[in-house]
């Protein structure tokens, strides 16, 4: 049920994301965000809107959740709050990277298996460590990220046994390559 | 350190990874047992008489079937089950099974096992397509079903699902998706016989082919939760795994080629319980990219059933390999008919309906009947039809017997049963 009530909710702010509000207040943006989080899990035929972006999607990541409800929360109030531009900058790089690092490979390149990791708790202490790097050097962003990841996978909070998909999804990954390719050519204008 | 000394709520996100840490850390399982639970093959009484036994398990006429596979019961029954619609990747699809009486020699009524529906709903995703199916009794008492799931795309979309029953299948849990990939997990399928580990764990051999082709293990606990995944091959052209276990520590996992010629049978051994696999090559068997099953007998050879051909699936034999499935020898020619090509309808149909009455019974006169006024784009295209027999599974019962399942000619899942004393005149 938990994980139905996650992709209820990773719907809802995809869907909150993507419509434009701007002419709405505050209130009316909290109604919208209300009504698409009843809408997404009121079934038609037996299937909801959830079941059909889940099925496309797959179950996104809690770092992609939090990415998320950062972009949401900016949507009431200053983003840089909760999400500096600076910081998710990092956040962008470090999820191109374990991209880098995790797909290729997984997808059958190699022998070698760098998904197995996420089975292991050799991946949970690197984690861990690297959110203590990333408050040391005050990327509060990503650290709160992986952290939340850490939490949600204790506890189980997606139907996944591996730590890898509570980190990182494909979707993830292209945001992040995009982010990195974009303030690349910016900065090169 | 005076900033977080200022604003210790900066540490937040490492108290929340130091408590996750601990949690994370007491959930995590024993050292795994790589023992497999392997038991040496049941001996056939001395002086049993040969048996060879043919039957058809499906009884539907107008429904394309496939991807049998096939359990024996701990009462000494048989279920057997396939998936079959409409047409390969059709909505209408479901997991059919049935089961097999050993006192009437008969197999039962087919039954749906899932749907798309009932699956759709247990795993809270749309679903577009079924496939695979794969039937085991675990030595716990679970009787585990284990099947395929496409939401978007064709088979290379595919996850997997896994459902059990406690009551010899009559009844069944509600499905739960195993999250095998990282990549919006898809691409993960089933076709092979699971093995057991000692410490009530299973292996699923499994196979992905999403832009790769490759094999590999998949390590589930007694509730089918994985615990880990191990690699049986990388790259593009290895697919379909059986694995055969000659004790609890060595195995060699038999694979489907769908690489360039020659093409031949793949093999991989493991000498540690399947924890590592050495690099697949090619054996001396011809495998013309598709699926083999293979069992282990008790003087250590390996019993396989397969299409020994370069190209086409009309031809399945019963071959034997004393060298780890390096070399194999025919022993019988299960299923065969021309050179593969295509015949005229009327050819066709005079060799099929000899085929149908010789594995169904002469009492099946009314469904060849039925069956043969549809025979339809699952065989013939235009007026030329052909014949195929893939995907066979085989298991041997612990009353000794063997029994291999495969689809015939795309309409009917066949059974075959025999016993030690037929295979030992081969």
């Amino acid at each position: 049920m938990h994980s139905q009530l996650y992709a209820g909710l990773f719907c809802t702010l995809l869907l909150f994301l993507l419509l434009p509000v701007g002419r709405l207040g505050p209130a009316a943006r909290a109604a919208l965000l209300a009504a698409l989080g009843l809408a997404v899990l009121v079934p038609i035929e037996g299937v909801n809107l959830t079941m059909r972006i889940r099925a496309i999607s797959g179950d996104l990541s809690v770092f992609s959740v939090y990415w998320l409800a950062c972009a949401s929360a900016g949507r009431f109030t200053a983003i840089s709050r909760l999400a500096p531009p600076r910081q998710t900058r990092t956040a962008a790089l470090t999820i191109a990277i374990a991209a880098l690092f995790l797909y290729p490979a997984t997808l059958g390149l190699s022998q070698w298996d760098p998904y197995r990791l996420g089975y292991d708790f050799y991946l949970p202490m690197f984690c861990a460590a690297l959110v203590g790097v990333m408050i040391w050097t005050g990327q509060r962003f990503t650290a709160m990220a992986v952290s939340l990841c850490l939490a949600a996978y204790a506890v189980r909070l997606l139907e996944s046994e591996n730590l890898w998909d509570y980190l990182l999804d494909p979707w993830l990954a292209g945001y992040a390559f995009y982010r990195l390719v974009k303030n690349r050519t910016r900065g090169t204008a | 350190m005076d900033k977080y000394l200022a604003n210790p709520a900066r540490l937040l996100p490492l108290v929340v990874s130091a408590l996750a840490l601990l949690g994370i850390w007491q959930q995590q399982p024993d050292a795994t047992d790589w023992r497999i639970a392997y038991a040496d093959p049941h001996r056939q009484a001395d002086g049993e008489t040969a048996g060879f036994h043919s039957q058809f398990v499906s009884s539907a006429s107008d429904l394309f079937v496939h991807a049998a596979s096939i359990s024996a019961l701990p009462d000494g029954s048989l279920l057997s089950a396939w998936f079959g619609g409409s047409r390969e990747g059709g909505r209408d699809v479901n997991i059919y099974g049935a089961h097999y009486d050993p006192a009437t020699a008969r197999w039962g009524d087919d039954i749906i096992l899932a749907s798309r529906e009932s699956t759709e709903k247990a795993v809270q995703r749309t679903i577009r397509k079924l496939g695979n199916p794969v039937v085991s009794q675990a030595p716990d008492g679970k009787l585990w079903l284990f099947y395929v799931s496409v939401s978007v795309g064709g088979w290379a979309g595919s996850a997997l699902n896994a459902s059990y029953s406690i009551d010899g299948g009559r009844t069944w849990t509600a499905p739960t998706r195993l999250i095998t990939s990282p990549f919006a997990n898809i691409s993960t399928l089933v076709k092979g016989t699971p093995i057991y580990y000692r410490d009530g764990s299973i292996g699923l051999p499994v196979y992905h082919e999403f832009l790769g082709k490759f094999a590999e293990l998949l390590r589930l606990d007694a509730d089918a939760r994985v615990l880990d995944k191990i690699r049986i091959s990388h790259g593009k052209h290895s697919l379909q795994p059986v694995i055969v276990a000659a004790s609890s520590g060595s195995a060699v996992a038999l694979m489907r080629y769908a690489g360039a010629p020659p093409k031949r049978l793949l093999a991989s051994p493991s000498d540690d319980g399947g924890k590592s696999w050495s690099t697949p090559h090619k054996t001396n068997i011809a495998n013309p990219n598709s699926a083999l099953a293979a069992v282990r007998l008790e003087n250590g050879d390996i019993l396989g059933v397969m299409n020994d051909l370069d190209d086409g699936r009309h031809q399945l034999s019963l071959l034997r390999s004393s060298d780890n499935g390096e070399n194999w020898r025919l022993l019988q020619r299960l299923e065969g008919h021309g050179q593969g090509q295509l015949q005229p309808r009327e050819t066709y149909t005079r060799q099929l309906e000899a085929d149908f009455i010789d594995s169904a019974g002469p009492g099946a006169r009314a469904l060849w009947q039925e069956y043969s006024a549809r025979l339809d784009k699952r065989v013939c295209s235009d007026d030329l039809c052909r014949f195929i027999y893939d995907y066979p599974y085989m298991i041997r019962s612990p009353n000794g017997d063997y029994h291999i399942v495969y689809t015939w000619n795309k309409s009917f899942i066949k059974h075959l049963r025999f016993n030690q004393a037929w295979l030992d005149t081969l």
